[in-house]
């Protein structure tokens, strides 16, 4: 398990999966502003689940989410686009409905840098969300990411085409933290 | 929380304790059947993947519901928007209610929670629907969802016995933003 | 006859009779293929099914084109419109021209050719071209073909011994309409 100041990430296990489907891709507004792709209905133990249990692979790296201080699942995060040539990824995370509003996700963006830039060796990490999900944005900044690029009306949200905002970090801006 | 919910009904995606109510009620009815759908009916066993109800995986171009009722929180049916074109940006809906659970305005109330998945999070411009032109409740619920009828294809349909006509709804995007 | 056409390119399918000039001009140069693409330069043998310009069939997400110079009825290079995403209506473009073929305004012109088949013949609603941040003729290209340049992304790329920002560019609909 990785461990920061409040969270702690491990492995996704079958018991997290029902959780995380209920609460998190249930969620209209939380999946079609949290995933590029449409929301869509998806049955119990499907494959399609983003939430499943999968194997590890080169590219991402999926975690469940736990507060250290009870041990409660608080949502999912991880890497993903993990490109060992131009040693970079993206980092997501998307926290339960009542686990929000408590620092959790400063933190796991700080646990998750920590294994990029240490454990994976990646040179750079960044991070994308919409320009309103000043929740995200706040995480990513006290983390100390800098804005990089507004990527204007490229992702459709409910209704609506919103902008999008990418952050990044570099390894020696980490170290340096 | 938001999910796909109206004022009488939530559509859900299809759990497995639904496929064997929806497969007697809805599939082994074989005149309700011939009034449902394009192919004629056959028997299908109880849990085989022939079944219309089974559980799928999500499609890009099809999304497959149960339909829940809210007051008894029971399924009453199941609903579904196909063929869906991102291209032209259209789809189609298909609704089928548990004969229990008709005539209680489910249907059009079903349809609108659809029209919201279609238009709102999927971006959708432009949604149809078919029925015989002698299914006078679903025709009904169309035009009480604020759909236009568009035309009646002749003798389109082979309705046990008989030819019958099909009549084609639609309504744009913008006709739904203002409803 | 409406093809793709500008005034000093057009683009077509990818011809067998292609592929060859594109893999010794483009995919066998280490420098070029390095910026061009996200992964590491290879090694790659004549007719390998791992060159980006072999012939391949159009997908739903992807639309590769080599582009041909009106004046001299030639070869110029290869475009490719990817990452079509239909429910978020974005696309990306990568270009890649002949070593000859620089310097003579026919990226601008293929870059207008290409938001053409996304806006119109698409649907797209944004296109966005991402280029090593140093590449300056592609960066005025895109910018008078009627990009906007959105940002730098710090050190995204390892190009031949040290790291690249990555620049984005974007176009959306209305912005073509009134170029």
């Amino acid at each position: 398990m990785l461990r920061g100041e409040l969270v702690g990430l491990r492995a996704r296990h079958e018991a997290d999966a029902p959780i995380l489907e209920a609460e998190l891709h249930d969620d209209l507004v939380t999946t079609s502003r949290s995933d590029w792709r449409p929301w869509r209905p998806v049955s119990p133990g499907a494959q399609a689940s983003r939430y499943r249990v999968a194997e590890p692979s080169d590219n991402a790296a999926s975690f469940s989410v736990v507060d250290l201080a009870d041990d409660t699942l608080v949502g999912d995060a991880g890497l993903g686009n993990i490109d060992a040539h131009g040693r970079s990824a993206y980092l997501g995370l998307v926290l339960r409905p009542a686990c929000r509003g408590k620092g959790f996700g400063t933190d796991i963006v700080r646990v998750l840098c920590g294994y990029a830039f240490t454990v994976l060796g990646l040179h750079s990490v960044h991070l994308g969300t919409l320009d309103d999900n000043h929740a995200m944005i706040k995480a990513a900044e006290r983390a100390g990411f800098t804005k990089e690029a507004q990527l204007r009306k490229a992702a459709w949200v409910m209704g609506g085409f919103s902008d999008a905002v990418l952050f990044g970090m570099l390894a020696d801006e980490w170290t340096a933290t | 929380m938001s999910d796909l919910r109206g004022d009488l009904v939530r559509l859900r995606a299809r759990h497995e304790a639904d496929v064997p109510i929806l497969d007697t009620e809805l599939h082994d009815d074989v005149a309700l059947h011939a009034r449902m759908g394009r192919r004629p009916w056959r028997p299908i066993s109880p849990g085989t993947e022939a079944s219309p109800y089974r559980v799928k995986e999500p499609r890009a171009e099809g999304a497959s519901f149960s339909v829940v009722e809210l007051a008894c929180d029971t399924l009453a049916g199941t609903a579904s928007l196909w063929d869906i074109d991102t291209h032209n940006r259209s789809a189609h809906i298909g609704i089928a209610l548990r004969p229990a659970f008709r005539g209680k305005g489910l249907a059009t109330d079903t349809v609108r929670v659809l029209c919201h998945y279609g238009f709102v999070v999927l971006g959708l411009h432009r949604i149809q629907i078919e029925t015989l032109a002698d299914n006078h409740p679903m025709i009904k619920a169309a035009e009480q969802a604020g759909f236009t009828k568009e035309g009646i294809l002749r003798d389109a349909g082979w309705d046990t016995g008989g030819f019958v006509g099909e009549a084609v709804f639609g309504i744009l995007v913008h006709e739904w933003t203002t409803a | 006859m409406t093809d793709l056409r500008g005034d000093l390119v057009r683009l077509r399918a990818r011809h067998e009779a292609d592929v060859p000039i594109l893999d010794t001009e483009l995919l066998d140069d280490v420098e070029v293929r390095a910026r061009a693409g996200r992964s590491p330069w290879r090694p790659a043998s004549p007719g390998s099914q791992t060159s980006h310009y072999r012939v391949m069939e159009s997908t739903d997400a992807m639309a590769p084109f080599s582009i041909v110079e009106l004046a001299t009825d030639t070869l110029a290079g290869a475009v490719t419109m990817w990452g079509i995403d239909a429910h978020n209506r974005c696309a990306h473009i990568g270009i890649a021209l002949r070593p000859g073929f620089r310097g003579k305004s026919l990226s601008t012109d293929t870059l207008r050719v290409l938001c053409h088949y996304g806006f119109i013949v698409l649907g797209m609603h944004r296109i966005q071209l991402e280029t090593a941040a140093d590449n300056h003729p592609m960066i005025k290209s895109a910018e008078q073909a009627g990009f906007t340049k959105e940002g730098v992304l710090r050190d995204a790329g390892w190009i031949l011994g040290r790291f690249v920002g990555e620049t984005v560019l974007g176009m959306l609909a209305g912005e073509w309409v009134a170029a």
